[in-house]
């Protein structure tokens, strides 16, 4: 019993090394993304869509992973899987973000709702929770200001 | 690979050109924040970042292709933006659902979950034999 540890690391290295050679070749990841978003795209296109236009002297930034999902109780620093997620989040500009959610009457609805300053701050904090690298931005917007105050920096 | 999509971009170009202090013109700059090492970078062109050299390096010109049909109808849409035509942008609501499909999953977020994936097993059962390009060690 004591080699077992030795006897699975033996059975994975034959099982796991032509996945990892497959890997290398890029294949299982091409496959995998091509069908995340073919999949998402059906269930989105029974969502509703709500734009959210921004109030004057406020607006959106950009994470580096923006299509940010919402969920109850969720890490926000981790999207949540989309059947999850309460909403898709979606900054198209500094004044717009598209907001994708179930539609509960069944037809998917369509709707301009404003945000108000508080709902683009949270947003904003969306995106910058899931960004991995870097979060964009216009120049003169003072955005830099307020990633380093989410950050506590 | 044509050399064309050996940069493969995770946001889409167009998208962080709306963030520049010139959406209109292709000489515009973005803004931008380093939340690794928690510093502001210097303002640069949408087109110099939001990208990985082979991040789909399988298949990568079909899938330029693929997301293409998605980001080319986008123009229209990021043109009724900035004009208000409510009704045009709901015509282009599947477009704009189509564009958040796309950046869900052609995504880092995407990207680390796969890692994650594969190396699991590795970690369950014992240290890398040996590190692969691409697989954080």
């Amino acid at each position: 019993m004591a080699e077992s540890p030795s006897i699975l690391r033996e059975m994975a290295d034959v099982v796991l090394d032509p996945i990892y050679a497959l890997e290398d070749h890029g294949s299982p990841f091409q496959k995998w993304v091509e069908e995340v978003f073919q999949r998402t795209r059906e269930h989105l296109a029974n969502y509703s869509l709500s734009l959210r236009p921004a109030p004057d002297g406020s607006e959106f930034l950009l994470g580096d992973c923006p299509a940010v999902g919402i969920a109850p109780g969720m890490n926000p620093r981790r999207r949540p899987p989309l059947f999850d997620a309460k909403a898709l989040i979606l900054p198209l500009s500094p004044g717009v973000a598209a907001m994708a959610y179930p539609s509960d009457r069944g037809e998917p609805e369509y709707s301009v709702d404003d945000a108000d300053d508080g709902v683009v701050l949270a947003i904003n904090h969306g995106q910058i929770a899931q960004s991995h690298k870097r979060v964009f931005f216009r120049p003169d917007s003072g955005h830099s200001a307020t990633v380093r105050n989410y950050l506590g920096i | 690979m044509s050399a064309m999509t050996i940069r493969q971009h995770y946001v889409s170009r167009a998208l962080i050109a709306r963030f520049s202090n010139s959406p209109e013109l292709k000489n515009g700059l973005v803004g931008q924040f380093d939340v690794v090492n928690g510093r502001c970078m210097r303002a640069v062109s949408p087109r110099s970042i939001g990208f990985e050299s082979y991040f789909i390096k399988y298949d990568g010109d079909r899938m330029e292709e693929l997301w293409g049909t998605v980001e080319r109808p986008m123009g229209e849409v990021f043109n009724a933006l900035r004009d208000d035509p409510s009704d045009l942008l709901q015509a282009k609501q599947s477009h704009i659902k189509d564009f958040m499909a796309l950046h869900f999953a052609r995504s880092l977020e995407a990207q680390r979950i796969h890692i994650e994936t594969l190396l699991k097993p590795r970690r369950e059962l014992g240290p890398i034999r040996r590190c692969r390009p691409g697989l954080p060690g």
